[in-house]
């Protein structure tokens, strides 16, 4: 195998850096360090990261050696123009906030790449206009970004519009195309799966519908998610993976349904709620920089009493309108139940909607074979998505975690110790107390930390203890014949 | 695209494209009379050409090597540190 390697002199406190060519035909040359660096920031984090494993001594005769260097040399820069830099910068941060290089098996369009669309005029007229927020194919994908990058090039020569759009317009465009991923082991097409690729692909619809209306293409209110917001949608796959598995256990979703619609889980009184809303809102606080969500306020608040959207996440992703929602919160803690007003604290109000907000996708349910369908079929507006006692169980079980913490501060419980609430989940002839569902996912949180709620659902020993909870034990040999099939 | 580099400090970090296994028992052998060098990992070996006599030096000053393998300009997959050897 060929190393095309280069080799260089790089350091903080010089203006010219000497890069060393492995080609005897090709002389070193010097770079402007402050042009590598804004080009190239990773190469100079990680030089800077070595520092910690050199040798003292070695450094200082070393450092002798390079400023002996006068050598003068023809510079053979690589083309680094000051638009790539620019757009080098709106890409890196991309990838930081995005939490992109994270991501080992993705890889993100390169710069190049990135600047050969913006800069190539884009003549893309797209068939698809049904804004549907499905990308049905690797086709379809790009027809509606290309299409959306022309209606940003048409914007840069609209003599109307000031300068600040113009710029805002340009800047998002970078910024989503940055988002675009490929899967590591194919990098010829897109991965129309990664939930960044997603936020893209609804931000060129939305520029693709909306063309110069800015205020729908950036509309941005309190308690409104949609693709700006990096975390909308980031563990969706991780649900859909515990959907999948959840479903060859036919106890959880009687388990998930029971547990949601007990009420008496709201285990704080009402009467603790200052003690309870101010513990809770720390607790969140500490959640949401742990998930590295950087808003601070995501929520709109709202009163329980007069508003009919309250304390939950409104999804919309029917065709024809913007993706996002709206999370309404009652800053007192009051939620609606069937039984009427009930208390949670709202820092574990405002977790749990979040959790649902994680795990929801940027898209629709619609099927690739919809696309070119007009949308007058109403049928394509009633397409069923989530099964909600899947959707609920992971939150649902980590508000109980927090809520039996609250209880146990508020009433100074040891946090190991299990508490009998008097409350017990009932399915079928089984009958498991709260308290003990609590300290149980508690520990399950510890043993498997993730900060995906639904991936610690997927341990066959999480899937198994829920599954005995909500599988009479009087039929379980019947199920283990029937393979998992249970007659009821 | 690869880039081999070294500090003012004398620190050397030696940078990657294509891929290639980390494994643990990474090394840089580099030959100071043909003035080139090889980086083995597991099974796998990259040729290094030609090493410019005025990085020699800094090589020898040192152990370990600093190898990334990014997966694209400007971020890095993997990372681990390679042994540095002087051969014939």
């Amino acid at each position: 195998m060929q190393a095309n390697v280069l080799t260089a002199f790089i350091g903080n406190r010089q203006e010219k850096i000497k890069v060393f060519p492995t080609r005897k035909d090709v002389k070193p040359f010097r770079l402007d360090s402050k042009m590598l660096r804004r080009a190239f920031p990773f190469l100079v984090a990680s030089a800077m990261v070595f520092t910690a494993c050199s040798d003292g001594k070695e450094q200082k005769s070393e450092n002798k050696d390079i400023k002996k260097d006068t050598t003068e040399v023809k510079a053979q820069t690589p083309e680094v123009t000051l638009e790539q830099v620019k757009w080098g910068k709106i890409y890196q941060q991309v990838v930081k906030q995005y939490g992109l290089d994270g991501l080992h098996d993705k890889i993100p369009l390169s710069v190049q790449e990135i600047n050969e669309l913006i800069n190539t005029p884009q003549d893309v007229v797209p068939n698809d206009s049904n804004f549907n927020h499905l990308p049905a194919s690797q086709e379809n994908f790009w027809e509606i970004v290309k299409g959306g990058i022309a209606v940003v090039q048409d914007i840069q020569k609209d003599s109307t519009l000031s300068e600040n759009i113009k710029q805002m317009y340009q800047q998002k465009t970078i910024e989503a195309l940055s988002k675009i991923n490929k899967a590591k082991w194919n990098n010829k097409e897109v991965d129309l799966n990664s939930y960044n690729t997603l936020h893209a692909f609804i931000f060129f619809e939305k520029l693709l519908k909306y063309q110069d209306d800015f205020e729908m293409i950036f509309h941005n209110k309190a308690g409104w998610i949609d693709e700006q917001k990096e975390f909308f949608g980031r563990y969706y796959q991780d649900h859909l993976d515990f959907e999948e598995q959840a479903k060859n256990y036919p106890g959880i979703e009687l388990f998930a349904k029971a547990l949601y619609a007990n009420t008496e889980r709201f285990i704080v009184e009402a009467k603790d709620s200052a003690y309870a809303n101010a513990l809770s809102n720390k607790m969140f606080e500490e959640w949401r920089c742990a998930q590295n969500i950087s808003e601070e306020n995501v929520c709109a608040y709202t009163d329980a009493e007069k508003s009919s959207y309250v304390n939950t996440t409104v999804y919309n992703n029917k065709r024809g309108y913007l993706v996002g929602i709206s999370l309404d919160i009652d800053p007192k803690g009051q939620i609606e139940t069937p039984d009427g007003l009930d208390y949670l604290p709202v820092g574990l109000i405002k977790m749990h909607e979040m959790q649902h907000i994680l795990a929801l996708a940027a898209k629709s349910y619609e099927k690739p074979e919809h696309n070119y369908i007009a949308s007058e079929k109403s049928e394509l507006n009633d397409l069923q998505g989530l099964n909600d006692n899947y959707v609920e169980l992971g939150p649902t079980l980590y508000t109980l975690v927090y809520s039996d913490r609250v209880y146990k501060a508020i009433n100074k419980i040891d946090r190991d110790s299990e508490v009998d609430y008097g409350v017990n989940i009932q399915v079928s002839n089984n009958s498991v107390p709260l308290g003990k569902i609590a300290n149980w996912f508690g520990k399950m949180m510890e043993k498997y930390p993730s900060k995906s709620v639904d991936k610690i659902l997927q341990k066959k020993e999480v899937l198994e203890q829920i599954n005995a909870w909500g599988i009479d034990k009087h039929e379980l040999p019947l199920m283990n014949m029937n393979n998992f099939e249970v007659s009821r | 695209m690869g880039n081999f580099l070294l500090n003012e400090l004398g620190e050397v970090l030696l940078e990657i494209q294509s891929h290639l296994d980390f494994g643990a028992d990474m090394c840089l052998e580099v030959s100071e009379n043909s003035q080139t060098a090889i980086l083995k990992s597991l099974d796998k070996k990259f040729n290094i050409d030609f090493v410019h006599p005025e990085l020699i030096m800094p090589l020898k000053s040192h152990r370990y090597l600093f190898v990334v393998e990014r997966n694209n300009q400007f971020y890095a997959i993997k990372s681990r540190l390679a042994k540095v050897v002087f051969v014939e």
